[in-house]
């Protein structure tokens, strides 16, 4: 079965041990589905990206690209390039776990 | 020295923990590379033989669980790597050395619930030009027919590829590589196979070659008469 514990998750680390994670957090009590809505996660961030390999970064979610800033978690920067709460994805269209379908992240 | 694939191995299963087995113990100095994709996370980084950690590269967890993991091997490495997936769940494996050194991982790709027989890996630039680049397709969830083969196009290479090979939930990996021999961006690679998966993930992940001293040859002179002699592969000197 596909995997349903909550939380959409891309995690690279460079040859120096540098890491940078995002997650996008959905509502798992339901089973799995595209209509899954998008929930805040536990640092109150539906998308939540930390970036501290002191690098830049770029993400591209359904076509669209943006640039990452830097932080524990990314609350600077890019305005779409920062940590979101479900409301605010919502804003930018995202508002189910369907709705995430191609993630870039390098 | 241009990086090489020296052996490799994959398959597919649900027993928990679960193993891969080399020809022949890894080579110190070169890289193993381990490789999952499957219905579920992990419980912890793979192992090559007790205490030899592999350290995680990429996660990408969506549909499925796809995760790479590198070990520079530095000795007393086995050849059997074992991966802790998170219980009794559908997982396709690989395990391959690399005569190379980790460089990066490129931009990830990924694609959850939507069928196809393709996925594609970004491409990336290598920091050296005596690398090899891998290019992989993480895949789960096949569709009524049972997905089988692998091929990659933009001059790579199949290195292995491994499915299920049933219907219903299951997982395949496919692996290719090719030596660049360019600082300059690969470009992206299409990973391809029969019949549909749902979940398809794509990463292409870069190594250096590793740079060998020969041994000494024979006592030398300077200029002034002293003999010298190289004393092995670290240079030492010796006046004579």
């Amino acid at each position: 079965m596909p995997i349903n514990n909550g939380e959409i998750l891309r995690e690279t680390t460079d040859a120096q041990g540098r890491t940078i994670t995002l997650r996008v957090y959905y509502d798992s009590t339901l089973p799995y589905s595209p209509n899954q809505p998008l929930t805040n996660g536990p640092r109150g961030y539906c998308l939540d990206i930390t970036n501290v390999s002191g690098r830049n970064c770029q993400i591209t979610i359904n076509g669209s690209t943006v640039n990452v800033g830097q932080g524990d978690p990314v609350t600077t920067g890019p305005a779409n390039g920062r940590s979101r709460t479900a409301a605010q994805m919502a804003a930018l269209g995202f508002t189910t776990r369907g709705s995430i379908d191609e993630i870039t992240f390098g | 020295m241009v990086s090489s694939v020296v052996q490799s191995n994959g398959a597919h299963g649900t027993t928990n923990p679960r193993t891969i087995v080399l020809g022949s113990a890894p080579t110190v100095g070169n890289t193993l590379v381990a490789i999952m994709a499957s219905d579920t996370t992990h419980t912890g980084v793979p192992t090559a033989g007790a205490g030899n950690s592999y350290t995680q590269r990429l996660a990408q967890v969506g549909g499925q669980g796809f995760y790479v993991w590198t070990r520079l091997v530095v000795g007393g490495e086995s050849a059997t790597t074992t991966f802790t997936p998170n219980g009794a769940s559908p997982a396709a494996l690989h395990v391959i050395e690399i005569q190379g050194t980790y460089d990066k991982v490129g931009a990830g790709t990924t694609n959850t619930g939507s069928a196809a027989a393709s996925r594609t890996a970004t491409g990336l630039s290598p920091t050296t030009t005596d690398n090899i680049v891998l290019a992989i397709a993480g895949l789960h969830a096949v569709q009524a027919s049972a997905p089988s083969g692998g091929s990659a196009d933009n001059s790579f290479t199949l290195t292995l590829a491994t499915h299920s090979g049933g219907t219903g939930f299951n997982c395949g990996i496919i692996t290719a590589h090719k030596a660049t021999g360019a600082i300059s961006a690969t470009g992206t690679t299409t990973l391809s196979w029969t019949n549909n998966y749902n979940d398809r993930d794509g990463i292409q992940i870069a190594f250096t070659g590793i740079t060998v001293i020969p041994p000494a040859t024979g006592p030398m002179r300077t200029e002034s008469g002293a003999r010298i002699g190289l004393g092995g592969s670290l240079g030492w000197l010796k006046a004579g």
